[in-house]
């Protein structure tokens, strides 16, 4: 026999073991223990600050004046016209400054403008855009996705053909415009990554998000799909995309090293290898390909972007045959490839730093 | 600082753990995450920065909270770690000394509550666990009520099924 009972008597039988709940009860107590030592912290150290400011000998205010005026003359001018060379302030006047803090403008110089939209009165979904890099076969579909309806049910957005979770919404559960939704994606190395564009909407609001594929799960549409749960899901609408748009792409070589070359293109890099395997990299210990990825960098006029820095946490290593392999890694800003003058790639001792120059 | 003192979390938890380890439980079907489930659920109170207007008030933000981390938490699992609820054992995920008489019935019954989809969960345990009506609990899911009468329904119509019986 089977009733409500039997019900509570089932819930009722589940009880947090006593150590767990001692463990909890000791980590809610260091926490308070914890903020109560910053707050002393703090304290100290703005009555530090106060002494020390007492201490100061005080100064007249005609000398005070003169003394900041100076300060000002000799040591802030020179600094400030160094930055603004440096830094290229004087294009916040005379050039399009605003326009590298913009993905939809980084992205439109090489999208098609067309767009596909669908709209019920749950959602929104806009694909601004697709791009394909053919030497990498790589792409990136980038689009804006309005949530309309508040409830705890969870949106996917779904690549046809290699399924990836994308966004979700529900009255708690759906992260303020700005926040990191990227936490909540999931990436993996063997089929499409996501990635949500953070602090940027779309002029409708929606959030901003790129779509990762690469040649085996290049998709001809995207799904939308609620989901009830672990099992339930619910197709909601199939979402066409815009033909994709071509992406250029560099290649760069190292001639004491002729079996490898790296392909680089704004939405990623890649290394291939024909030869003798990637120990010929590198004899020490920088042999796999999420090593080779955090000792690469990038070598612009004026700095060198470590590709760690500007990479999704995904990386796609392919090692197709015994001695050869391809390591793909996807950016998660564009990269101007015609600003890059060389890629460097150090091993993990810091010893055998190889360079590879543009063909 | 925080708008709790330590003795006002201390005597929530207290109150409540058992009740948000059981929720977290149903969701995640492992003692290890439901406990660490319960350990965020806290934190998060010990650093939600408002007072709560009444203990009912503080029970439902405990729930809501811990309902909604778990289903976070179940979102990461998608790809890495699917857990089956039927492979555990009732001694697996509960510390219930009194072990009653009938245990098989209530493993059955408790796996059936478990394979629940994660949206019916919650109710059914507000309903025949905490006893609350369905207009309460709309209100402390923030569910529409009608939405949340047709949601009872399936659920129990999914228990029903599960193990064939008529009398819920």
């Amino acid at each position: 026999m089977k009733s409500e009972q039997d019900i509570f008597t089932a819930i009722d039988s589940i009880h947090m073991p006593d150590m767990d709940k001692e463990f909890v009860r000791q980590k809610i107590v260091q926490t308070y223990k914890d903020e109560e030592e910053n707050a002393i912290n703090s304290h100290t150290e703005a009555n530090k600050n106060q002494n020390s400011a007492a201490r100061k000998r005080h100064i007249p205010f005609p000398r005070y004046v003169l003394a900041a005026a100076l300060a000002l003359f000799f040591v802030g001018i020179p600094i400030t016209t160094y930055a603004a060379i440096h830094f290229q302030w004087f294009s916040l006047f005379f050039g399009n400054a605003t326009e590298q803090q913009s993905v939809l403008k980084e992205l439109s110089e090489y999208m098609n403008t067309e767009e596909t939209i669908t709209e019920t009165e749950e959602y929104k979904i806009t694909v601004k855009g697709n791009l394909y890099s053919s030497d990498q076969q790589l792409g990136l579909i980038v689009c804006s996705i309005v949530i309309k309806e508040d409830n705890d049910d969870y949106f996917d957005v779904v690549n046809h053909k290699k399924e990836r979770y994308l966004s979700k919404a529900g009255e708690t559960t759906l992260p303020k415009i700005g926040s990191p939704l990227v936490s909540f994606l999931y990436l993996n190395k063997d089929t499409t990554t996501t990635l949500y564009y953070d602090g940027e909407t779309s002029e409708d609001g929606g959030y901003l998000c790129g779509l990762r594929y690469n040649a085996d799960s290049a998709p001809d549409k995207l799904t939308l799909i609620r989901s009830y749960g672990d099992t339930k899901r619910t197709i909601l609408a199939e979402i066409s995309i815009p033909k994709s748009a071509d992406m250029p792409a560099a290649t760069f070589s190292n001639k004491q090293l002729t079996d490898t070359t790296i392909t680089l293109s704004p939405l990623g890099i890649t290394f291939h290898n024909m030869g003798s395997g990637k120990q010929q990299l590198f004899y020490d210990n920088t042999s796999d390909g999420t090593s080779i990825r955090n000792t690469t960098k990038l070598v612009l006029p004026d700095k060198k972007i470590a590709i760690a820095d500007i990479s999704t946490s995904s990386l796609i290593e392919d090692i197709s045959t015994f001695d050869s392999y391809q390591i793909y890694q996807e950016f998660d800003e564009l990269v101007n490839i015609q600003d890059v003058a060389a890629i460097q790639v150090d091993s993990t001792t810091g010893n055998n730093a190889i360079t590879f120059q543009p063909e | 600082m925080f708008v709790r003192t330590q003795d006002e979390t201390l005597k929530l938890y207290e109150t409540y753990c058992d009740m948000v380890y059981r929720i977290c439980f149903l969701y995640l079907k492992n003692q290890q995450d439901a406990k660490d489930a319960v350990q965020e659920t806290f934190l998060r109170l010990i650093k939600h920065p408002k007072k709560f207007e009444n203990e009912a008030h503080a029970k439902s933000w405990l729930i809501v909270t811990a309902s909604n981390y778990c289903k976070d938490v179940l979102k990461s699992f998608w790809h890495h770690k699917q857990v089956d609820g039927e492979s555990f054992p009732l001694t697996e995920f509960s510390s219930n000394k009194d072990v009653p008489s009938n245990q098989e019935l209530l493993d059955e019954v408790l796996y059936a509550v478990m394979r629940l989809p994660d949206q019916y969960k919650t109710i059914i345990y507000l309903y025949y666990y905490e006893g609350y009506q369905l207009g309460e609990i709309a209100n402390i899911l923030h569910v529409n009520p009608s939405t949340l009468r047709s949601r009872f329904a399936k659920a129990k119509s999914i228990l029903r099924k599960t193990l064939q019986e008529d009398t819920l």
